[in-house]
């Protein structure tokens, strides 16, 4: 079977570990392995990943959400194969967050398979980012999914998408 | 033209005769100057072209040996080359022709073996010694405490505490991704565990290395790191695109990564190297390192082994045990086997008992034979005069008729059931009676003391009809009492004179009866006063009196006796007491009566 790295980058508190907890579920690690995010900066999770034509191992990088995305954790991307761009729906700034990370990911490592998620659908009454910012993403070529970590809602789809962009 | 094939042409514009002029001089000058390298040159071509054989086969040998001398021992490549190769042809040969591999490793099986088989003792010896000195010793005792202490169990603290080191996972992580390739570790580990935990190292390493080499500047080769977190320690071989983790106990030595996880990072790197090159997620290809892996999974213990063949105390104390077991066995055995044999012989000693045989059966000592049921018991003898314990011994009697004098005497007691009276005594056969007894008892044993087991004979000796005897006590205890100065009976005495004669007469019926020789003295008494001479002549009509009564009664005159004592043996010696009473007393006659039963036998 094959094996993927792939990361969860976004600004803090956008529900990154809540979409990794939400999509590997009752792992039986998962529980295990949250306490290394205070001391480590990551976490890691795996996760089978069925694209239809092919089962994938994936092996999911969550990295410690701070607004400041610092060199010494863009090491942790190294190798990876893809990333899952994390914003929350209900907080602009941390579209404008993702979009800095992803240049910052760009100039380091070229352009990788990753996908925007704009996680907090479940808030609508709150939701901040308008349909025309996330228009002009789609027509430069990003993939969005709408997800709620809390809902389940878009969470699979996310990582199926990327892992299907990483395999093409 | 020999040199025209070597002599670049200009292919465009044919030269001008001036300057074709000079490359023949040109020519000419090569020709001159490397003729004899060229003609060698033209030789060697065909060798170059294609490798001979033959060639190959002489510089083959001796290209290994130069090979096995210039490089290093450690230094696997032409070994790893030639294995796969070697290891098929081997099998092939075995498949063929088994016979004759059969015979050329013959001559090493033996030895083999043998080395296999005490190397298995002596790990067993040396396992079961550990065992005992962990468990024995105070060491032991202690480390007894620490895990109850620290809530382990006894057998990781024994570890912690021998153990050098151990490795318990081995990681192989391509580098770049942090993905895992291959691992193998001690027990199971789930292939998910092992891929989250080779993510985790890898980010513990680079995000460390980073540390070092941002804040402190360390610019070294990071080939080698270690990191170590209590007990357990990290270390890390890094090749240019895989990194080989090992997560271990205790301290090991550098050669551990001198010696195994340098070269294993090395051989992987080196032989993989397409498939690193190549990787794209798929670990497939890598696992055929899984071997090398699980040879890195080495341990040391801190006690060397090398020592060869050691017993320590410990394993003595069993030892001891098993001795101490073994003499105590054997001097209960021959305790119990002294006490059993003084049992058999007070049997054997005992009248009535006789033993057929002996043994032990189901554990218990056994003895079977004929008792007589006049025997005392042997469950009683045992209790009376043994220490067995009596659920040790089992016998089997059979009941039957001793003829021993103890138990004949027995017997007879129990068949006569003699008075107190009688003394019965065994010798050879004949049976004694003596003593005194009632005349139907005397008559009884007459008869059917011979019929008895064991009694040849009945003989009495001076056995006397008890009423005799009784008879006898009464007549001389009375004192019949006589008139002063005369020989007459004192007035109220005629139911005892009566008496007197109905007793004297049985007495004599008696004795005739039995054979018995019965006398009877009778002996006239006065009281102290008046003369001597006339007491003397009172008492002697007293007597006389008397015995003319007995005789005139029909009793033979010569059985009977009459004397007289006057007042010389008074009846009452201090009539003073009681003067009347003792005077009366003494105007008496007495009764003195002897019995000889002599010796008679009756004869069944």
């Amino acid at each position: 079977m094959l094996r993927k790295k792939i990361c969860m980058l976004g600004a803090f508190a956008v529900g990154k570990t809540s979409l990794v907890a939400r999509f590997v579920r009752a792992h039986s690690t998962g529980a295990l392995t949250d306490k290394y995010h205070t001391t480590v900066g990551v976490k890691i999770d795996t996760k089978i990943v069925d694209t239809g034509d092919q089962s994938v191992s994936l092996a999911i990088w969550d990295m410690a959400g701070e607004d400041d995305f610092q060199k010494a954790r863009i090491s942790n991307l190294t190798g990876a194969g893809g990333y899952l761009l994390v914003a929350d729906g209900t907080r602009s700034k941390t579209l404008d967050t993702a979009r800095s990370i992803n240049e910052r990911v760009v100039q380091s490592f070229g352009a990788l398979p990753f996908v925007l998620v704009l996680n907090k659908t479940d808030l609508t009454e709150d939701w901040e980012i308008e349909e025309t910012a996330i228009r002009q993403l789609i027509d430069r070529g990003w993939r969005v999914i709408r997800s709620s970590a809390r809902s389940g809602a878009g969470v699979e789809e996310a990582f199926t998408l990327l892992t299907q962009l990483m395999l093409r | 033209m020999s040199t025209q094939s070597l002599i670049p042409q200009p292919k465009q514009n044919p030269a001008p005769p001036e300057s074709q002029r000079e490359q023949e001089v040109i020519a000419e000058l090569r020709q001159l100057l490397l003729g004899t390298e060229r003609a060698q040159a033209a030789r060697l071509r065909p060798h170059l072209e294609r490798i001979n054989p033959h060639e190959l086969g002489r510089v083959l040998p001796t290209a290994i040996r130069l090979r096995n001398d210039e490089t290093s021992s450690s230094d696997q490549q032409l070994a790893d080359a030639l294995m796969p190769t070697v290891a098929s042809a081997l099998k092939v040969a075995v498949k063929r022709d088994p016979q004759s591999v059969a015979d050329a490793i013959f001559p090493v099986m033996g030895p083999a073996i043998r080395q296999a088989v005490w190397h298995q003792f002596s790990q067993l010896v040396q396992q079961l010694d550990k065992k005992l000195q962990h468990g024995l010793s105070w060491q032991g005792l202690k480390w007894r405490i620490e895990a109850w202490q620290t809530k382990k169990s006894f057998a990781e603290i024994v570890l912690y505490h021998t153990l050098l080191y151990r490795v318990e996972h081995v990681y192989l992580i391509h580098r770049e991704t942090g993905l895992l390739l291959e691992h193998a570790a001690r027990g199971e580990v789930s292939e998910s565990d092992a891929e989250i935990e080779s993510g985790m190292l890898t980010a513990f390493k680079t995000g460390i290395q980073d540390l070092a080499h941002d804040l402190y500047k360390n610019e070294a080769d990071a080939s080698k790191s270690v990191m170590r977190v209590g007990e357990l320690e990290f270390w890390f071989a890094q090749g240019p695109q895989v990194v080989l983790a090992c997560v271990l106990r205790g301290a090991p030595p550098e050669e551990f990564y001198t010696g195994v996880m340098a070269p294993t990072i090395e051989t992987i790197q080196r032989d993989y190297s397409a498939e690193i090159d190549e990787f794209e997620g798929d670990p497939a290809p890598f696992g055929p390192t899984r071997p090398l892996l699980e040879a890195c999974l080495q341990e040391s213990q801190r006690e060397a082994d090398s020592q060869g063949f050691r017993v320590s105390p410990y394993l003595l104390v069993p030892v001891a045990v098993i001795i101490i077991a073994l003499a105590v066995w054997a001097f209960l055995t021959i305790r119990d086997n002294r006490r059993w044999r003084e049992y058999l012989g007070r049997l054997e000693a005992e009248p009535g008992i006789v033993i057929t045989e002996t043994g032990a059966r189901d554990g218990r000592y056994y003895v079977a034979g004929l008792r007589d049921p006049l025997a005392e018991s042997p469950e009683a003898i045992l209790a009376r005069t043994s220490a067995l314990a009596p659920d040790d011994v089992t016998g089997r009697w059979q009941p039957y008729q001793a003829l021993d004098a103890e138990i004949v005497g027995k017997r007879v007691r129990e068949i006569l059931r003699p008075p107190d009276s009688v003394k019965l005594s065994l010798s050879d056969g004949a049976l004694t009676a003596s003593g005194s007894a009632p005349q139907a008892w005397i008559e009884q044993a007459r008869r059917i003391a011979g019929i008895a087991p064991g009694v040849n004979s009945f003989r009495e000796q001076g056995l006397i009809d008890e009423e005799i005897l009784n008879i006898k006590a009464k007549m001389e205890a009375e004192v019949p009492r006589f008139i002063v100065g005369t020989a007459r009976f004192a007035p109220g005495q005629d139911e005892k004179r009566r008496q007197l004669l109905d007793d004297v007469k049985r007495l004599f019926d008696l004795a005739d009866r039995n054979r018995v020789a019965v006398r009877m003295e009778v002996t006239g008494h006065t009281d102290d006063t008046g003369a001597v001479e006339f007491n003397d002549r009172l008492s002697r009509e007293r007597a006389e009196m008397v015995r003319a009564l007995f005789i005139a009664s029909g009793i033979d005159a010569s059985r009977l006796t009459a004397i007289g004592v006057g007042s010389r043996q008074p009846v009452r010696a201090d009539p003073q007491t009681n003067e009347t009473e003792g005077a009366e007393m003494n105007r008496s006659v007495t009764f003195h009566i002897s019995v000889d039963a002599g010796s008679q036998s009756g004869r069944q």
